[in-house]
């Protein structure tokens, strides 16, 4: 089967061989392999990024319709298919706003920090597979760099939030990154179990592990945690206490306007999922599809798992309410790093008794 | 004279752009010569790249698109609607101190964790009866922790 890599690179060599003869002996480096290698990495590079943009406008079209439904209202109804064009005209409006800089803030940090956050979540993708051929990087330590660069961010929004001279976004900055700091060690706990139970950090070796069984039977308990850490991590709805409205105005971003505040929301969905991809990864057998897989790509298994659970995210947002900012403490370091210790006994006792 | 320092110059512009580009060419493959960029690790290294590049040239783009009328009062910072009273940059007591301590010990936890975890199935039982003491001693140290930790209220 062709991978992304080949599928680039043959069109790049195409590219090339039409404009060869024209190439002047200086230039010629242009066209040498290692140039080549790296056309195709940016040209990977950009159907990853185009690819997974549209993944989130999609993830955003879901959430604004599956929560609508369950408000008893029927959502975006009139830009494009039933309103699916509504986020992009969102964005269209946001893009056309004036932005404004209050007085006072720390101009260099205050947009160096939004920047820096935006491309650290981006940069997450580069080694989130959508299948065993569609990916930009396949690594041996991928689970490790993904943990990383994806809990980068809590250092941007503190420094962000104190950047902008504004009380509402100095409390919002500290909050969400002790909230992002404390639900940090109860995620990567609970991902423990699985990893001992693959043997591997690579993304491709854990989701083949699971062709027999799916790792959410033996550690349920593991994905439990992993998902309320997920919540806690992007801030959605029952840990969203950093932009706590009633309280906080808009937590971090206040003074964050027009396009920059569109950003912000775009990657908190980046964000959502990349966190819904890793469970399915390491819980839901990624793009496996069983005995169905001769149905569907192994693309289309990966992304449906990746929409049912981020609708149960949704579900969520529509049920439950905002917690205290002290139960949120509480619940990360007093419940959740026991149960995830739990989760490893339990991988370890099943680990050596050979059941798995 | 001066139609001559113009030529000279616009050909040394174009002799340092061949000189800029080239060094860019060997600074390229000097980054391809480290083993750890070489093979796997390269991809992400340019995503990095263009993830940073991405936000920047669309708050660059911006600039030509959106109208711009600053007034005096639109310039404060949001305060719900008064005006605001003095500076937010003060030295503000971070609560939070006693976990983000407690992070920083624990993150080094799971590290070890996560390089046992990898290895498990090639090592003995000893292996797990040390890692288990080591858990629970730190268990021992955050169950302290916790307990003298303070109330919490922002």
């Amino acid at each position: 089967m062709m991978d992304l890599y080949e599928l680039v690179e043959s069109i790049v060599v195409m590219l090339i061989g039409w404009i060869d003869q024209w190439v002047p002996d200086q230039l010629a480096f242009l066209i040498s392999p290692t140039s080549i290698h790296a056309y195709v990495v940016l040209g990977m590079a950009a159907v990853i990024l185009v690819i997974c943009l549209l993944n989130v406008v999609v993830m955003i079209w879901i959430e604004r319709k599956f929560i609508a439904r369950l408000m008893d209202r029927r959502g975006p109804t009139e830009v494009g298919f039933m309103g699916f064009l509504q986020n992009v005209a969102d964005g269209l409006k946001l893009f056309l706003k004036e932005v404004i800089t209050p007085q006072g803030v720390d101009r260099w940090v205050y947009v160096m920090a939004l920047v820096l956050y935006i491309g650290s979540s981006i940069t997450v993708l580069a080694l989130v597979p959508m299948s065993d051929r569609f990916f930009m990087a396949n690594v041996e330590g991928g689970l490790f760099m993904i943990f990383a660069i994806f809990t980068l961010a809590p250092f941007f929004i503190f420094i962000a939030g104190w950047s902008q001279n504004n009380k509402y976004s100095l409390i919002g900055g500290m909050r969400s990154a002790a909230q992002m700091i404390s639900y940090e060690i109860p995620l990567m706990l609970s991902v423990i179990g699985v990893i001992l139970m693959a043997g591997s950090l690579s993304i491709s070796e854990i989701v083949n592990a699971q062709s027999s069984i799916w790792f959410i039977i033996p550690s349920f308990i593991g994905f439990f945690v992993f998902i309320i850490g997920v919540l806690a991590e992007v801030e959605r709805i029952p840990f969203d206490l950093p932009e706590a409205e009633a309280e906080l105005v808009e937590g971090w971003t206040t003074e964050y306007g027009s396009i920059r505040f569109g950003l912000i929301m775009f990657v908190a969905y980046l964000r959502g999922y990349v966190g819904c991809a890793l469970a399915v990864f390491l819980f839901f057998g990624g793009w496996l599809g069983g005995p169905f897989s001769a149905y569907m790509p192994p693309e289309a298994w990966f992304l449906i798992k990746v929409y049912i659970l981020f609708m149960i995210l949704v579900w969520l947002r529509a049920s439950a309410p905002r917690i205290r900012i002290d139960q949120l403490i509480q619940i990360g370091w007093k419940r959740l790093l026991p149960l995830a210790m739990l989760n490893i006994m339990i991988a370890v006792f099943l680990s050596a008794m050979g059941w798995i | 004279m001066e139609i001559n320092v113009n030529a000279t110059n616009s050909y040394r512009f174009v002799l340092y752009c061949i000189i800029i580009q080239s060094n860019l060419y060997i600074l390229y493959e000097y980054l391809l010569s480290i083993p750890m960029l070489s093979e796997d690790y390269f991809p992400v290294f340019v995503f990095a790249i263009v993830g940073l590049i991405f936000p920047a040239a669309v708050f660059f783009l911006n600039r030509y698109f959106r109208p711009t009328k600053l007034t005096k009062i639109k310039d404060t910072t949001y305060e719900c609607g008064s005006i605001p009273v003095g500076e937010a940059k003060i030295q503000f007591h971070f609560q939070y101190y006693m976990f983000a301590i407690i992070f920083v010990v624990f993150d080094i936890v799971v590290v070890f964790l996560m390089i046992w975890a990898v290895v498990f199935q090639g090592m003995d039982i000893k292996s797990s009866i040390s890692i288990l003491i080591f858990i629970g001693i730190l268990s021992l140290g955050l169950m302290y922790a916790l307990k003298k930790e303070a109330k919490i209220w922002i």
